[in-house]
């Protein structure tokens, strides 16, 4: 009994060892400061409005807008040195939309589908070249994007994810929940006609399945079941 | 005054005496189409009467749930998540667009930038599918030209887009395309055609069949 309680404290011990250093580890902008290593960073930043937050290699890099006095919003990127006490900042000519990780290497998208690589402290054109309006949702021995459909009812975009490496391309009809790896496969929840709908696809081949009865409160891809 | 739409010629056709003044105008494609969010279909070609102008809102399509026009107030943030655009309600209140229809301030201001060139959070929301205005009409049942209790507004309607008014307010040509079923318009045409009094409730409205011509 006594051992047993020995064992259960320590994995209680181990278990909160764990949580900590999750959470210290954790970096993240709160809107004045970083917050890194448990400890907050005070530091201006050149953006007005902040879109998203991405955590690449323990860097921080921001995303949004500087906005001037005539409210003209310029897109742009923030990063910092490793002791958070300088920010640098890149402006865009197009709305940035995703920073993802490939071949260790850091790259930011633009909603041209332009792909530029993070040198340190600049930002140079790479030979990646993606669909405009795309997200990465996978990058590590190949680049699996996906672009949702046009929120208008007159467009011709059609939402869809494809394989830069691989060359296979499925049209899924995703808008507002991002598809997203479970496991090996790809899962995307959208709509066909008035039907919430599902799609897997096996990111070797491009190959997919489709499920037209989806419940309405379903919006973790990973949580949808296929036969 | 008669209205004549000749859907295979993308023809509309203003009847007045014996005046004929036409109009681009587009309907759907002449068979049913592929859209997933929903089929584009054909605008079915009867006799109706023109009911009336109204400014249109619809939860079938995110963009529609808020009427051309409304208020809107930028709420940029420097907090991530936070930052998003307001629009305002009947009430006087304010309303989330981030909430209740879905859009982020960003993808705002993206819609903002490929319509109108300017990256900025328009003064009000100029995304609605339908345009400003909609044209309804009916298939008049018993012949009395008002729509009665067992006659219904039909779903296909005229109307402009918002590409087609960003190309208007900023002078480009305005290149219409197929619809899922209504009428599209170029909105001077639309301005046009209101001016003469063609939208007038009660007008004569027929939709030929693709395969005739004027």
């Amino acid at each position: 009994m006594k051992d047993f309680k020995f064992i259960i404290a320590n994995l209680l011990l181990l278990y909160s060892v764990t949580i900590t250093a999750c959470a210290s580890s954790k970096i993240t902008w709160d809107g004045d400061a970083v917050i890194a290593d448990g400890k907050k960073y005070e530091i201006d930043i050149s953006l007005q409005d902040v879109a998203k937050e991405f955590v690449i290699n323990k860097k921080l890099f921001i995303t949004g807008y500087q906005i001037d006095s005539s409210g003209i919003n310029y897109p742009s990127v923030v990063w910092f040195n490793d002791k958070y006490s300088r920010s640098f900042y890149k402006r865009f000519e197009y709305d940035i939309q995703d920073i993802f990780e490939y071949n260790n290497q850091i790259y930011l998208l633009d909603s041209t589908g332009a792909v530029f690589k993070f040198l340190g402290q600049a930002w140079k054109l790479s030979g990646i070249k993606l669909q405009q309006n795309s997200y990465v949702i996978y990058s590590e021995d190949d680049i699996i994007a996906c672009q949702p459909a046009s929120l208008f009812k007159n467009s011709k975009e059609r939402g869809k994810c494809y394989s830069v490496n691989k060359e296979w391309s499925v049209e899924i009809n995703w808008t507002d929940i991002m598809p997203k790896m479970c496991g090996d496969e790809l899962k995307a929840i959208g709509r066909l006609q008035k039907n919430k709908a599902a799609w897997k696809v096996d990111i070797e081949t491009g190959k997919s399945l489709i499920r037209k009865d989806i419940s309405s409160d379903i919006s973790d891809p990973c949580k949808v079941i296929f036969n | 005054m008669e209205l004549h739409f000749y859907p295979g010629q993308n023809l509309l056709i203003l009847h007045n005496k014996s005046t004929y003044e036409r109009f681009e105008a587009w309907g759907g494609p002449s068979s049913m189409g592929t859209d997933p969010h929903m089929a584009e279909e054909p605008t079915w070609p009867g006799t109706y009467i023109i009911h009336g102008t109204q400014s249109y809102i619809t939860p079938t399509w995110p963009m529609s749930k808020i009427k051309w026009g409304t208020q809107l107030m930028d709420r940029p943030s420097k907090k991530p998540n936070e930052s998003d655009v307001w629009y305002k309600l009947k009430s006087g209140k304010w309303g989330s667009v981030k909430k209740d229809i879905g859009i982020s301030r960003s993808y705002l201001m993206k819609l903002n930038y490929d319509l109108y060139g300017v990256r900025s959070i328009p003064k009000s929301w100029l995304f609605n599918d339908f345009g400003p205005l909609v044209i309804r009409w009916f298939k008049d049942i018993n012949g009395n030209k008002r729509l009665d209790k067992n006659e219904r507004l039909s779903g296909q309607m005229f109307h402009t887009t918002p590409i087609n008014e960003a190309q208007q307010k900023r002078g480009f040509p305005v290149n219409l395309s197929n619809s899922h079923g209504c009428i599209h318009l170029k909105p001077a045409d639309r301005d046009k055609l209101l001016s003469m009094g063609a939208f007038k409730p009660e007008t004569l409205f027929i939709v030929r069949k693709y395969n005739e011509r004027f």
